[in-house]
């Protein structure tokens, strides 16, 4: 792994079950840009795990809920 | 668009103008056969000094739009961003630098005339910026 291929998330649902969450919103409680939550949210960009582990504190929700582990071919 | 990336297009957009105008200057001597008595090291102190001033001007109008994120950190995927970039264009800079001192150390420096080894290493070192800038551009619009 290292491209991130393999990793998706539930970032955009989870945001708008919390009332509608803005990008920037996310962005600025995980210390991120909003560009930055953008590019994790379509799958771009694999985050750190501070980063991840962030967004999930964000969002209340442990991080296996925000973000899930996918193995080639399966 | 983010600060950075905004940071990233005035560099790179000063740099084709300010060094684009060098480097057509510096055709314009060889053509003439000039070489030997232009005083380009004068010229591109003062582009040099344009090139500050203007970088300045144009970061501060851009800042001054977004405060915030212009005093903020980079993030960790800027700084990837950057880092990557950097690494590309760090090679070409070597790649120049080396033939450069091939150059020196070919004892060639008498039949290659000052002139185009400093103004060649100049322009590899500009051409390194340029590609860092344009790689960081490329990679703030793809995502990552």
């Amino acid at each position: 792994m290292g491209s991130g291929d393999f990793i998706t998330n539930d970032i955009r649902k989870l945001r708008f079950e919390r009332g509608e969450m803005t990008q920037a919103e996310l962005a600025a409680k995980t210390g991120v840009t909003r560009q930055t939550i953008n590019a994790i949210e379509q799958g771009k960009y694999s985050p750190s795990l501070e980063v991840a582990f962030g967004i999930a504190a964000a969002l209340g929700v442990p991080l296996e809920q925000v973000f899930h582990y996918r193995k080639d071919g399966a | 668009m983010s600060y950075r990336e905004k940071s990233v297009w005035i560099a790179l957009l000063l740099d084709l103008a300010i060094y684009g105008y060098y480097a057509w200057s510096l055709y314009e001597v060889v053509q003439a056969g000039q070489t030997e008595t232009y005083e380009y090291f004068d010229r591109l102190i003062v582009l040099v000094v344009i090139l500050v001033i203007a970088t300045i001007i144009l970061e501060s109008i851009v800042a001054g739009a977004s405060p915030k994120e212009s005093t903020a950190p980079a993030d960790e995927r800027e700084r990837l961003i950057a880092l990557k970039a950097t690494n590309v264009a760090y090679t070409i800079t070597v790649i120049g630098a080396l033939t450069a001192a091939g150059f020196i150390a070919d004892n060639t420096f008498n039949r290659v005339p000052l002139f185009y080894i400093a103004n060649g290493l100049f322009l590899a070192v500009v051409f390194a910026e340029i590609v860092r800038n344009t790689i960081q551009i490329v990679r703030f619009r793809r995502g990552a």
